[in-house]
């Protein structure tokens, strides 16, 4: 026997779990090979520490209580089980619950974008936002604009600004307040600028859409 | 802590003059309370270290010891004689301290141990923080369950392989490789307190009997 092999036996020779004619090989292997007469010292040394683990006592009522109990037991008829009160709370529940009710509040915030999404005035919201320069232009324009009229770019802007509720007063449907933008303006007006390989909406001069349009 | 030690397995060797677990339990069957409490005496203590290391709260370990007890009464009647007493009523501790333990793992939840608060365990009541004896008692507690039992089994309660292959219901070369990988672990842990007790004892002879 060489010492590999002797070596993972030696815990089984120490326990004396093994046939006599392993144990003699061992045995005259530990003769010769001091490292492994070593090792076998060193773990026996450990069995004799892990045998002095503390031993100690259940609480000294112990029987009494246990006989009570018996007692109690035999009583109150052997068909009851002991059950344990299942545990109210349990994170799990919790857990899902939670995520449930974030479930039910995300909806709610985002109904509309996940229901209707292609609403006109979510598209509308893409044209660019307005310069300070085009403000001014636009107030100038507006001052322009006889009482009673609206002008194309407020009703752009509005639509932008999600201000649906203004427009459906007046019962216009979207897209046909779109196309009736496109329509109202004369092909000679319409200039097509072109930044960065994209083509813009042409500007809409507010004045002949006022004029047109009469709400 | 030697003369404890003697003292325990002066108990251990005098059970045999006594009337056999066997004979106790058909007194028992025939309505004999006096005899259950002579079973519960000589089981309580090995069985009340066995749980009290697997779970590590004083409490909890001996409820599931009455636990234990209270089962053994209660199916006295399902007891097959076939079998060694030793093997049935450790069978009925282990069953209910993994229960016991499955029961936390089930609490603790994200990674939250809400009991590890309570699982610093008999460690207190050993005494001496920086002796040997502390030092095993954290390895062990540092054990994986499974290598705990089999090693708690074997080194501490002295069962033997067969047994406790029966009570934990794993086959026998299982437990074999158990206990010794969990001695190879406890052997690592223990490796630089070691050194310290050879120094300490090497002025004495290493016993090497086997007992």
């Amino acid at each position: 026997m060489n010492c590999r092999k002797v070596r993972q036996f030696l815990w089984n020779y120490l326990d004396k779990d093994i046939e006599q004619r392993q144990k003699e090989e061992i045995e005259s292997h530990l003769k010769e090979c001091s490292k492994c007469a070593a090792e076998v010292a060193e773990l026996a040394k450990l069995r004799e520490i892990f045998h002095k683990t503390e031993v100690l006592k259940p609480s000294p009522d112990f029987n009494k209580k246990l006989l009570n109990r018996i007692q109690t037991d035999s009583v109150s008829n052997r068909v009851v089980e002991v059950v344990r009160p299942k545990p109210s709370f349990s994170w799990r529940w919790a857990f899902a619950s939670l995520a449930a009710g974030l479930a039910v509040v995300f909806i709610a915030l985002f109904y509309q974008d996940i229901f209707y999404p292609q609403r006109p005035g979510t598209t509308i919201s893409e044209t660019p936002a307005l310069t300070e320069v085009d403000q001014r232009k636009a107030q100038e324009e507006e001052s322009l604009i006889p009482r009673g009229y609206k002008s194309t770019r407020f009703v752009m802007d509005n639509l932008r600004m999600g201000e649906l509720r203004r427009i459906d007063d007046f019962k216009i449907d979207r897209s046909q307040m779109a196309r009736f933008v496109m329509e109202s303006i004369p092909p000679s007006r319409m200039q097509t600028r072109r930044t960065s390989n994209q083509f813009v909406l042409p500007a809409v001069s507010t004045r002949t859409v006022a004029e047109k349009s009469s709400f | 802590m030697n003369e404890k030690k003697k003292e325990n397995s002066g108990k251990a060797e005098s059970m045999p003059n006594g009337p056999s677990d066997q004979d106790l339990m058909r007194n028992v069957l025939a309505g004999d309370m006096k005899a259950f409490e002579c079973l519960v005496d000589r089981y309580k203590i090995k069985l009340f270290n066995l749980i009290l290391r697997m779970l590590g709260n004083r409490e909890e370990s001996e409820d599931i010891l009455q636990e234990t007890f209270l089962r053994v009464y209660r199916e006295r009647e399902s007891y097959d004689f076939v079998y060694q007493f030793s093997t049935w009523i450790y069978t009925i501790a282990l069953n209910l301290t993994r229960n016991e333990l499955r029961k936390r793992k089930k609490f603790s939840f994200l990674g939250i141990d809400l009991f590890s608060n309570r699982r610093e365990f008999a460690v207190e009541a050993v005494g001496n923080p920086n002796g040997m004896t502390m030092f095993l008692e954290k390895a062990i507690a540092s054990l994986p369950e499974k290598y705990k039992s089999a090693f708690l089994l074997r080194d501490m309660n002295h069962r033997s392989y067969e047994e406790i292959s029966k009570s934990l219901g794993v086959p026998l070369g299982t437990v074999k490789s158990r206990v010794n990988r969990a001695r190879g672990i406890l052997r690592r842990k223990l490796k630089p307190k070691m050194e310290e007790y050879y120094e300490l004892s090497k002025s004495q002879a290493i016993p090497l009997e086997l007992s």
